[in-house]
Formats: structure tokens, C-alpha cells, sequence
């Protein structure tokens, strides 16, 4: 590309257009390489966090991108995280709080598992030196610190719990999301049709006097 | 694709589960809880030889070696500040001279308190609790 470029170049400057002008189709080209490298990336990330059919379809306003996801893809995105596949599915409420609900219950766990190993990783420390009072130690000394592992054990002991409760509830809007998006979700098509059913709309092809045509009709 | 996701969602549920799982164990004093602490600390001061002699009863000597004397001049009279001595045997008295740990006439207070040292299966030369209620001598070195 740049070859080309440096050609295109030489040509306009042997056209005596300038140098400087050169330098500014070069810059300008470089400008749409980049712009063209990031719509591409965009675009394919766009495409791999939704593993989708594009269709375009034109109503009043112009062309509208639409994706539409098969009920077996929301499944799919529901195993991968919870809330994904009903947001594709048009169920966006829905899909943001299971969305929330599982990132919030992960960032517990995860804080209090991380929190748990930093002390547990001390603990154990204390324990042996604890245990190795019993040769040539005191009993004042492990008296005390006794009852200071007692206090950490009991701090250990919460955040097992806080740990464990997070990750069962997380474990539990997972598998409700399964659930979810095998026997409840529909797919965007079928979303689409119960839109339009509540918007009480309906657009069907119909023949009138022999003639194909559409029949827009709205019910009170 | 599909497949995988879906065999890989409870497998990897199940191995948090298995990481989350509680590694730590409370402590027990069950080791140390053996051991007893001795009664009726007693200590008199014997102006002549200026040394103290200091009597204590242990009920339960079974594990115990010998005995660690402390002396103190202040509270702090957990280890003795000033001396804290093995008596080497398992005799429940001992005495000992005071004349390098109290100034020439001055009156001084002392606090004497005992401790059994254990040496079982468990233990190796563990000091065990001290007496509840140390003794407290008139020290005067004329």
C-alpha cells in the first residue's frame, strides 16, 4: 500500500503538483487506513460478541441494521454470561438485572476469596508458630495468641460465608438464566412479533381486487 | 462450540466450588491445656542469709520436669523482670539470695511467682500457666 502510495506520489509531484502536496495524500491516506482498520476491528468485535445474522430491513426512516438471534444462540450466549442472550433476545430488562445480578455476585466472591486466601495465607503462619510454642514456649504467650487466632479464625469463618453465599447465588442466577433462556426466553423474532402484538399494529400482505398489496391495521 | 460451552458451564462451576472451599481449621488448646498452674506462692525473707525462700503446692505434677521462679519489682511480673530461674528440680521450694537485686538500704518489694515446666509427648520444656497470686516480700538490705 505504501509502495502505491509513494508511487502516486512521484507521479503527482512529476506533475509538478508539489511535494507538500504529496505529503498531505500520503497523511490523508494514512488518516483512512486507520479509520478503515477501526471500523474492521469494531465491526468484528461486533460480530464475534454476537454470533448473529445481519439483515437489513427499510421502514420509514431508511435503512436499519436488525440483528436477529436464533433461540439456540440465546442459549448459547446465556451459558457464556448470564443476561446476554435475553438482551439479544429483546428482553433488555430482563438480561440487565440477571447481567448485574451475576457480575455483582462474581465481584463478591471474588473479593472475599481473594480476601480469605491473603489471610488464610497469614493464619497458617500463625498456626505453626502457635504449635511450635509447644516446644520451649509459654503459656502466657499462647494463651494470647490463642485467642488471637480464635478472632481470626471467626474473621475467616465470615468470609468463607460471604464467599460461598456469593458464589451460590451466582450459581443460582446462572442456572435460573439457563432456565430461563431454554424455556422462556423467545428468540428476537418471536420478541419482535409480541412487540408488535402490544403495539396492537399489524402489517400483513393481502390482496385487494387482484392486486398484491399490504394491509396496515390498528386495533383500539 | 455449543457443546463445549454447555459441558464447561457446570465443570466450571464445580471447580469454584471445589476452590472456594474452607482451608483454614480453628486452633485448639487442647496441648496446652494440660498443663496446671501451682497455688500458695509463699515467699520470706530472711534477713541473715538475705536470701528468700520461696514454697509453692502443685497438686498435679505428671508431665512437669522442673519449676521457673520469677522475680519481679514491678506489675509487670509475667516472666520477671529481674530473674526468672529454673530450679532444676522438682523440689517446691527454693531459695535464693536477693542481695544483687536490691540497693543497700533501701526497702525494696518483691514479687515472687512460680511456673511448672512440662515435658511430655506433646511438650518440650513448655512453661506452663504461672500461680494466679504471686507473693510479695519485704526486701530490706542493711
Amino acid at each position: 500500500m505504501r509502495h502505491s502510495i509513494l508511487r502516486e506520489c512521484i507521479k503527482i509531484t512529476l506533475l509538478q503538483t508539489g511535494y507538500k502536496k504529496c505529503i498531505l495524500i500520503y497523511k490523508e491516506e494514512a488518516r483512512l487506513n486507520i479509520l478503515r482498520a477501526v471500523v474492521i476491528i469494531g465491526l468484528s468485535l461486533i460480530l464475534l460478541t454476537k454470533p448473529i445474522g445481519v439483515v437489513f430491513a427499510q421502514d420509514e426512516e431508511g435503512f436499519v441494521q436488525r440483528s436477529i438471534v436464533s433461540k439456540t444462540d440465546a442459549i448459547v450466549l446465556s451459558v457464556i454470561f448470564p443476561g446476554l442472550g435475553q438482551m439479544t433476545a429483546g428482553q433488555t430488562y430482563k438480561g440487565i438485572s440477571l447481567f448485574l445480578a451475576e457480575t455483582v455476585s462474581l465481584i463478591l466472591t471474588i473479593n472475599a476469596h481473594e480476601n480469605y486466601k491473603t489471610k488464610n495465607k497469614v493464619y497458617d503462619k500463625d498456626m505453626i508458630e502457635f504449635d511450635n510454642l509447644a516446644n520451649r514456649g509459654n503459656y502466657i504467650i499462647a494463651v494470647r495468641q490463642f485467642e488471637d487466632l480464635k478472632d481470626r479464625s471467626d474473621e475467616l469463618d465470615n468470609l468463607n460465608t460471604i464467599r460461598n453465599t456469593a458464589l451460590i447465588v451466582a450459581g443460582a442466577v446462572y442456572a435460573y438464566n439457563i432456565i430461563d433462556s431454554i424455556f422462556f426466553s423467545p428468540s428476537t423474532i418471536e420478541s419482535r412479533r409480541a412487540d408488535n402484538s402490544n403495539s396492537h399494529i399489524f402489517v400483513n400482505s393481502t390482496i385487494i381486487d387482484r392486486t398484491p398489496g399490504i394491509l396496515l391495521s390498528k386495533s383500539f | 462450540m455449543k457443546i463445549i460451552s454447555f459441558f464447561m458451564a457446570p465443570i466450571l462451576l464445580i471447580v469454584i466450588a471445589l476452590g472456594c472451599s474452607k482451608d483454614h481449621s480453628a486452633p485448639t488448646f487442647a496441648k496446652y491445656a494440660v498443663t496446671s498452674k501451682p497455688i500458695d506462692v509463699e515467699a520470706k525473707y530472711d534477713p541473715e542469709t538475705k536470701s528468700v525462700n520461696v514454697t509453692w503446692i502443685m497438686s498435679n505434677t505428671t508431665g512437669v520436669v522442673d519449676y521457673y521462679v520469677s522475680i519481679s519489682d514491678s506489675s509487670d511480673i509475667d516472666f520477671g523482670n529481674l530473674i526468672l530461674r529454673a530450679t532444676n528440680s522438682l523440689e517446691r521450694s527454693y531459695s535464693f539470695n536477693v542481695i544483687d537485686y536490691v540497693q543497700p538500704e533501701m526497702s525494696t518489694i518483691l514479687y515472687f511467682t512460680v511456673s511448672a515446666v512440662y515435658k511430655n509427648e506433646n511438650l518440650n520444656y513448655f512453661v506452663g500457666p504461672r500461680a494466679d497470686n504471686p507473693d510479695t516480700a519485704l526486701v530490706i538490705i542493711e
